[in-house]
């Protein structure tokens, strides 16, 4: 075919998704204004007072600030690491397995945890590290007294980081599972004519396979730096790990409860976008650089 | 199969599309308000306009219909009679005021009160197309205010308020007006908080009686008891299973007479902890103040002893009450309400015998409590609505029919069906009313009087005719040595066990002077109310000294405590 | 075409079944419970005494749920909308992805569209003005103002396009020898091949669209329309009890919050997902392997 028409086959095809987006992204993005602002609803968009850079001022000389975005940063971190690693460690034990309806039946379990809110798991997980939980119970066989975990500032972050991986990973080893199907079976066939034991197979066949999905997913989790998951820490923290469980989000939250605060979640929102293009940019960069793939 | 997925995909779509816009066709926005009445407002020129007679009086209906757009808050699961068409507009609330006034409702828009109601307020703002009537919080009514959006109802009220909506504003001196006058101009009609009464000692009379406690009246004997439960274990939860005194972690002072705080430990010690409180001329903030320092001495004492429950940093809300219901917990402060979250426990151990203290009296023989904000909401008109004297006429009728007696004199049809309506808790009243500050005591005495035989209970509103019901049915149980179905012995319980200990029980009131934000407030306040709760905590939990309270206020002070307390200064001159 | 087995037992099956079995069972217990809520007494469950077994075993919230004819709306309304919506995100996810997935050789403008679909999904203006945009687009209250705002999923783009790219070049060509035009490239050769990155894509959509509920609260003004998950937090909302100044809304909020409704809400509301989830599944089995079979 005519090397033109196909560019315009192309551009018709980006047309509808980029006119929706134009629509429903780029018009909007007029109201990033508002992180500029004194946003007050009844004077709306275009009459609200101006106050430059007030509000990202105010978000870095509150005196708990410097905490607040160290804990955010620990537990989004922790989480994204977690995020990928044991979801990638499900999907190829999960390969491992032949019994077809055993992993039907197993993969569909382990989603389930992703539709329950955290109000609902919230019980479950406080009952487990509670005093009479099983986690103490099975310290106390061992003669350690009971700790009490979700009032620990040295244990709040990794049960957060824990318990979301807990959650989440059955749901994220799908993209994974997905990927391992795309793996051409010549290869396997080749190799164990080769001789390559199961552990040869995985590291030389089965991780290069999915390593283009898991570099593309962890670089679209990078903008997540700043976001620790409101949902659960809100409905597990108290007033006893504000010190190592208040996050950017939980903060915002709580100024909100006041008053609607638009201008300063605006900001809050700028913020993470501009700290999570810079990290896709450089992770794009390094990929291109280290291999001869591209990303985007 | 492979290669019509795409075919296939876009059969389906458009199939899809045609069905939906099909379904939502019916749906979509019809939210022009018809002002037919004010078309013809000037026709009628008989020696009494109508028009004018209904914009002026309380009760005359107007000539021909009005509608009014609203933004209405519903609570829970909304349900109709069954087999019934009707629906958020046409209903046994509407009918009523249909009929009494030719008014009709069109719901601009829905939402869960609380947040999601906020929100749907905040971008009806944003929009500038706010609703004819809606409820917004004193925040909102302020900025709605500052920038001409709302009516002044100064004289829909002067001309159209009934005698029972004074009555009912008059029983908490007027506060609820005051805070809606602005410049001496009205501009909403404030929803009144009914008063929490006082925080009562809420304990297990059953384990009691066990042990031979006698009634608890200081904080020692407080402190006695909650040992004794503690260490004898009269529920047989099993050594070391059973907790003290139960706190909430969040906020454990501080609510009016809400459960599991511990505010008549601090009041007594002088202290109104997380309000705003006149001292030598000055308004403070009470939780900064000295002493406090009485009160959390006593309570962290408590948790070093055991007496307060050891996990008490990462309980919620629910697992206090869960606590409770399974009767591992027999000691906790609530106000009157208290049965209503106590009525599981009575439904999974008959034995169950919960007994009220206001307690510890201070040296006058009284306890202190301190009031609430006397308004939940605010109900405004929008600028610019031709009829803004609708809303004070609607609330009148619901008044009559609520807090009034019009639901027996009435035996119209339609006044029958609201009846029904509020006895089942079907849909929602687009306009509703509120009641009298003391409403709790009131329901008491016409209750026990009812009971006595010393009141026609037709002479009580229609929600305590219904309490009055429940709680002879409790006692003809009691009477047959039966077990009383757990709703009449929560409703007898805290209607003529608790709510008679409130009416009874003489209490000192202090009334906070502030319920405003002020300027800084917005963004300072959640930093210093962080601090407050995590000190707090720690003080409680006995990871700081009783003596760290010093330093978090100085730390308070610093961190904008002190210039907002400037501020609700000034704000009070 | 499977690698021969020996019948032998590996302790390193023996490793894999023990640590799957053993996640797995974590994943069931909360799901348990939740359902041994539902089917608890309320009592009960307010007491906390639910375990994973059912305590005073009773249907009443089963009863009261069928009862309510408005979650069934609801329930028809969120069908509704994860059909239309995922119909919807595909098609564009599908459009979008094939263009970008070819190099800028192929597709001189590929490098422009990429850099502003990046940034649609990096910047957001937030809520208040895609309220705006929606509410002038005359969308408020309609299943629209649901689907079209989330319409074109970046991710999900990002995603489909790194799948295409690993589909071989040399069948691309093959087809267009052919005389097939990119539509029918993408449809026979394309599509088939990534079929289980397609499956995953239309799970997430579904998820997505189904678990969605606050662009009900959002969009959708009444009651009677909105969507099953949004309509789930209105019956189950959670008062921040701290807030609540006035004890009749105490007493209302007490009286509401019963458990063991929500629990079987919450049922209700899993049972479809977990019923799409193994059927999409059929297509993760089929891949590359179809394609490659053919070269």
């Amino acid at each position: 075919m005519h090397k033109s028409r196909k560019q315009l086959y192309y551009h018709a095809m980006m047309f509808p998704g980029m006119v929706c987006l134009f629509i429903f992204s780029f018009v909007p993005m007029f109201g990033i204004i508002m992180a500029f602002q004194n946003y007050i609803p009844a004077k709306g968009i275009f009459k609200s007072r101006w106050v430059n850079w007030d509000n990202f001022k105010f978000i870095f000389t509150i005196p708990d600030s410097k905490q607040i975005f160290i804990n955010t940063i620990i537990i989004a971190l922790g989480k994204m690491i977690l995020g990928i690693i044991i979801p990638v460690s499900f999907a190829l034990l999960l390969n491992e397995i032949r019994k077809k309806v055993f992993k039907k039946t197993v993969q569909t379990i382990v989603y389930l945890p992703h539709f329950l809110s955290w109000v609902v798991l919230a019980t479950v997980v406080q009952y487990i590290f509670s005093y009479d939980g099983p986690i103490n119970a099975m310290l106390s066989s061992f003669h350690i007294s009971p700790i009490m975990f979700m009032g620990s500032n040295k244990w709040f972050r990794p049960i957060m980081i824990l318990t979301e991986s807990w959650k989440e990973f059955g749901y994220g080893s799908i993209i994974y599972l997905a990927a391992l199907t795309g793996i051409d079976p010549g290869l396997y066939e080749a190799a164990s004519i080769d001789g390559a034991n199961r552990w040869k197979r995985l590291i030389h066949i089965t991780i290069p396979g999915i390593l283009p999905i898991i570099l593309i997913m962890t670089t679209m989790s990078l903008p997540n730096i700043l976001n620790a998951g409101f949902d659960q820490i809100f409905n597990l923290y108290n007033p006893l790990v504000y010190q190592s469980g208040d996050i950017i989000d939980t903060y915002v939250y709580r100024v909100g409860m006041l008053q609607r605060q638009y201008s300063l979640a605006t900001a809050i929102g700028l913020i993470k976008s501009v700290i999570g293009a810079i990290l896709i940019a450089t992770a794009n960069k390094l990929v291109t650089t280290f291999s001869d793939r591209t990303m985007f | 199969m492979k290669r019509n997925i795409f075919k296939k995909f876009i059969v389906i779509t458009t199939t899809i599309c045609l069905t939906v816009s099909l379904f939502t066709g019916c749906s979509n926005k019809k939210d022009d308000t018809k002002d037919v009445a004010g078309k013809n407002s000037v026709s009628e020129s008989k020696s009494k306009d109508p028009w004018e007679l209904a914009r002026t009086t309380p009760y005359e209906p107007y000539p021909e219909e009005v509608q009014y757009t609203i933004g209405m808050q519903v609570n829970a699961s909304v349900a109709y009679p069954k087999g019934s068409s009707d629906n958020a507009e046409n209903n046994g609330y509407t009918r009523l005021y249909k009929n009494k006034l030719n008014i009709q409702n069109k719901n601009a828009f829905e939402a869960v009160d609380g947040d999601d109601y906020n929100q749907k307020v905040s971008m009806a703002i944003t929009t500038g197309k706010i609703p004819d009537i809606m409820s917004v919080d004193y925040k909102t009514l302020k900025e709605l205010i500052e920038n001409d959006m709302i009516e002044d109802l100064t004289d829909s009220y002067k001309n159209c308020a009934s005698d029972l909506m004074k009555k009912i504003y008059a029983s908490n001196d007027n506060k609820s007006l005051k805070m809606a006058t602005f410049d001496k101009k009205l501009y909403a009609i404030p929803v009144t908080s009914i008063s929490a009464g006082q925080e009562m000692l809420w304990l297990r009379g059953d384990w009691m009686d066990k042990l031979n406690l006698k009634e608890p009246k200081t904080i020692e004997d407080i402190e006695h008891i909650l040992q004794e439960f503690v260490t004898k274990d009269p529920g047989n939860n099993g050594a070391g299973k059973t907790i003290g005194l139960a706190l909430n972690p969040d906020i454990y002072y501080g609510g009016y007479a809400q459960a599991y705080q511990a505010n008549n430990i601090f009041t007594y010690f002088g202290a109104c902890p997380k309000q705003w409180i006149e001292k030598d001329n000055k308004a403070v903030y009470g939780s900064v103040q000295p002493e406090m320092k009485q009160g959390l001495q006593v309570l962290s004492d408590w948790y070093k002893k055991g007496l307060i429950d050891p996990q008490v940093a990462i309980r919620k809300y629910d697992d206090i009450t869960a606590l409770v219901s399974s009767g591992q917990c027999g000691a906790l402060f609530c106000g009157w309400w208290a049965p209503y979250a106590l009525e599981s426990s009575y439904t999974l151990n008959n034995n169950v015998d919960w007994r009220a203290y206001i307690v510890p009296a201070g040296s006058d023989g009284k306890v202190t409590m301190f009031a609430g904000n006397p308004n939940q909401m605010y109900k405004v008109v929008r600028k610019g609505y031709k009829h803004p004297e609708v809303l004070v006429k609607a609330v009148n009728i619901s008044l009559d029919y609520n807090q009034g007696t019009s639901s027996y004199t009435d035996t119209s049809d339609i006044a029958k069906e609201y009846l029904d309506y509020v006895n089942h808790a079907y849909g929602v009243d687009p306009i509703g009313g509120f009641d009298y500050y003391n409403a709790a005591s009131l329901a008491y005495e016409h209750i026990s009087e009812a009971i006595d035989g010393k009141r026609d209970p037709k002479d009580m509103i229609m929600y305590e005719n219904t309490l009055y019901q429940s709680c002879k049915k409790y006692l003809d149980a009691v009477k047959k040595g039966k077990k009383a179905d757990s709703t009449d012995w929560l409703n007898y319980n805290a209607r003529m066990v608790s709510s008679k200990l409130m009416h009874d029980t003489p209490v000192n009131i202090i009334q906070p002077v502030f319920f405003d934000q002020t300027p800084s407030m917005p963004l300072m306040w959640s930093t210093l109310e962080k601090m407050e709760k995590e000190t707090m905590l720690k003080i409680l939990t006995n990871e700081k000294s009783v003596d760290y309270f010093d330093t978090f206020v100085d730390k308070w002070m610093k961190a904008g405590g002190e210039q907002i307390t400037k501020e609700v200064n000034d704000a009070l001159k | 075409m499977q690698v021969k087995k020996r019948k032998r037992i590996h302790i390193a099956d023996v490793i894999i079944y023990f640590i799957i079995l053993v996640l797995t069972l974590l994943c069931l217990l909360p799901l348990l419970n939740v359902v041994a809520t539902s089917f608890s007494s309320s009592a009960a469950a307010t007491a906390g005494k639910v375990g994973i077994f059912p305590v005073d075993f009773t249907l009443n919230a089963y009863h009261k749920i069928l009862e309510d004819h408005q979650l069934w709306r609801s329930f028809m309304i969120s069908i509704i909308r994860v059909i239309l919506g995922t119909s919807l995100n595909l098609l564009f996810v599908i459009t979008m992805a094939y263009p970008l997935s070819k190099n800028k050789r192929e597709f001189h403008a590929q490098g422009i569209y990429m850099k502003f679909v990046l940034f649609a999904m990096l910047f957001s203006g937030g809520m208040v003005p895609l309220f705006m945009v929606v509410n002038k687009l005359g969308l408020l209250n309609t299943i629209w103002s649901l689907i079209l705002p989330g319409a074109v999923g970046v991710g999900n783009v990002i995603l489909l396009m790194n799948f295409f790219r690993s589909v071989p070049k040399s069948l691309e060509e093959a087809a267009e020898i052919d005389g097939a035009n990119p539509i029918q490239v993408l449809n026979h050769v394309f599509l088939p091949a990534s079929k289980p990155c397609l499956a995953t894509i239309c799970l997430f959509c579904i998820v997505g669209h189904w678990n969605d509920y606050f662009s009900g609260i959002l969009y959708i003004s009444k009651t009677t329309n909105y969507p099953l998950q949004t309509y789930i937090q209105l019956i189950s909302a959670q008062f921040d009890l701290s807030k609540v100044t006035d004890i009749e809304k105490l007493k209302q909020y007490l009286l509401i919050s019963t458990r063991t409704l929500n629990s079987a809400k919450i049922v209700i509301s899993v049972v479809p997902l977990l019923i799409i989830y193994p059927v999409l599944q059929k297509y993760f089995t089929t891949g590359l392997v179809v394609g490659a079979v053919k070269e």
